[in-house]
């Protein structure tokens, strides 16, 4: 239970993209500060969670989803879009194709789920592997601000798992955007410690948290 | 140096295989009673027989070039990633051709059998019978499960597969209706099992022994025992303390 006056929130959050695009990667830098070259592909969907104390009144519990890229799992892996409320879409900066399938990614999380208020969920898109930014097809990697504001992505980060390079700003900007939308969205409150099962929340049928 | 139990069992097995008619009944008990056939000397001998594979008669590889396939992409990015499987006392350039091999047996089958589609995990099952048996020894045995008992995996969607794991939820419903109530309100489906049942479990299991009991007990038994097992593997969730599928578990009952 959370102390008192202290506020926790539990936010659940999509990481989606192409496959090998380094998505299991990002999360276990992320979560346990660590980089392997050996992670094996991602089947259906894998979880992790990281607690972050976000300010002296705020804990936040990440609840990370790694969905796997293989497109055939797709009408699998859709079932856990549901509840997110915030989305990480992932490529690789060394194969074109990948960056190409960004926008499918895109529009298929905005096909699938939203927030309360009708509004798509914030979406933060990362050039993973700049690491190996010599090989990219990226001339100008600034012209991603153009792409984001036309896709509706938050913002972008270049990272890296491998070197862990911008993943924690990333991941604090998706939050903040995420804080903020929970501030302004006008949606009742459970209890008292914030977090958000559904059990006696209005706009969804009564259930559990699945994870 | 073998146990009493391992000795007596390799007798009965010699005697299965020996027998003018193979004994493939016999062979069936031993691989799903206790230790199954517990080492590789064993398995590369019962396992041919227990889908009816004649290991004297593998046809070469006729087809196209399989540097032209194409899945050829896709595949090799999952070989790459197929690391955690490989024994760790394997060199690196013994690694690089086990991969290989795999990639190889894995196009070879795509090749020949066209109307079959690729999935993420069909590496996790080929690479248990290339690390037991080799190259043909892999292609000759999963060239049979493709044509039975995964050939349902193998569609162009995963319509079947998932029919397969709605299986579960009556089994579940058996075993614990607590949780079955559960895990039908989180409205997640039983999706979490789909790993299981498409590596045969090879994808969250760590060693290779492991890997190979599981093959034993299913190569041995109706293609839908992995629903089963999955049934089953949760009941041991909760005292288990070393299977990785614990983790899959833990998360959905914490």
């Amino acid at each position: 239970m959370a102390a008192q006056g202290k506020k926790e929130h539990l936010y659940k959050i999509l990481v989606i993209g192409d496959l090998g695009t380094g998505k299991t990667s990002i999360i276990k830098r992320y979560v346990h500060q660590f980089f392997s070259p050996h992670y094996r592909a991602t089947i259906g969907v894998d979880f992790a969670l990281k607690v972050l104390n976000w300010d002296n009144s705020t804990t936040i519990r990440l609840q990370l989803w790694d969905i796997a890229g293989q497109e055939r799992f797709g009408n699998m892996t859709r079932v856990y879009y549901k509840e997110a409320v915030g989305a990480f879409v992932v490529f690789d900066v060394t194969r074109l194709s990948t960056f190409e399938a960004v926008q499918m990614w895109k529009a298929d999380l905005d096909n699938k789920v939203l927030l309360p208020n009708g509004k798509a969920i914030p979406a933060v898109l990362l050039a993973n592997k700049c690491d190996l930014a010599s090989e990219g097809f990226l001339g100008n990697i600034n012209q991603l601000d153009d792409y984001c504001r036309e896709k509706g992505f938050h913002a972008w980060f270049e990272t890296s798992a491998k070197e862990n390079i911008g993943i924690e700003e990333a991941a604090r900007s998706l939050v903040a955007k995420i804080l903020e939308n929970d501030e302004t969205i006008d949606h009742p409150q459970p209890d008292g410690d914030g977090i958000r099962v559904g059990e006696e929340d209005g706009r969804a049928p009564k259930k559990t948290k699945c994870c | 140096m073998w146990l009493h139990w391992q000795r007596e069992k390799e007798l009965q097995i010699d005697e299965a295989l020996r027998s003018s008619l193979v004994d493939v009944e016999a062979l069936r008990r031993h691989a799903v009673s206790m230790g199954g056939l517990f080492h590789s000397d064993i398995r590369r001998r019962v396992w041919p027989k227990l889908v009816g594979v004649n290991m004297y008669h593998i046809k070469p590889y006729e087809g196209a070039p399989l540097t032209e396939h194409k899945d050829r992409a896709q595949v090799l990015l999952d070989v790459r990633r197929c690391s955690r499987r490989i024994p760790e006392h394997y060199s690196e350039t013994r690694r690089q051709e086990l991969q290989e091999k795999l990639l190889r047996v894995i196009l070879r089958l795509l090749s020949e059998h066209p109307d079959l589609h690729y999935y993420q995990g069909f590496h996790d099952i080929v690479i248990t019978f290339l690390l037991v048996g080799g190259e043909d020894f892999a292609y000759a045995i999963v060239n049979v499960l493709v044509q039975h008992h995964i050939r349902d995996f193998m569609d162009a969607d995963m319509d079947r597969t998932k029919v397969i794991i709605c299986y579960l939820r009556p089994l579940l419903r058996l075993e614990s209706r607590t949780l079955e109530r559960f895990i039908h309100k989180s409205e997640c489906a039983y999706y979490f099992c789909l790993s299981w049942l498409i590596t045969w479990f090879g994808h969250v299991v760590r060693r290779l022994d492991e890997a190979c009991r599981l093959v034993d007990f299913l190569l041995a038994s109706h293609p839908l025992m992995p629903v089963y097992l999955s049934g089953a593997v949760r009941e041991n969730a909760h005292t288990h303390t070393h299977t990785t599928t614990q983790t899959h578990f833990k998360l959905f009952l914490d």
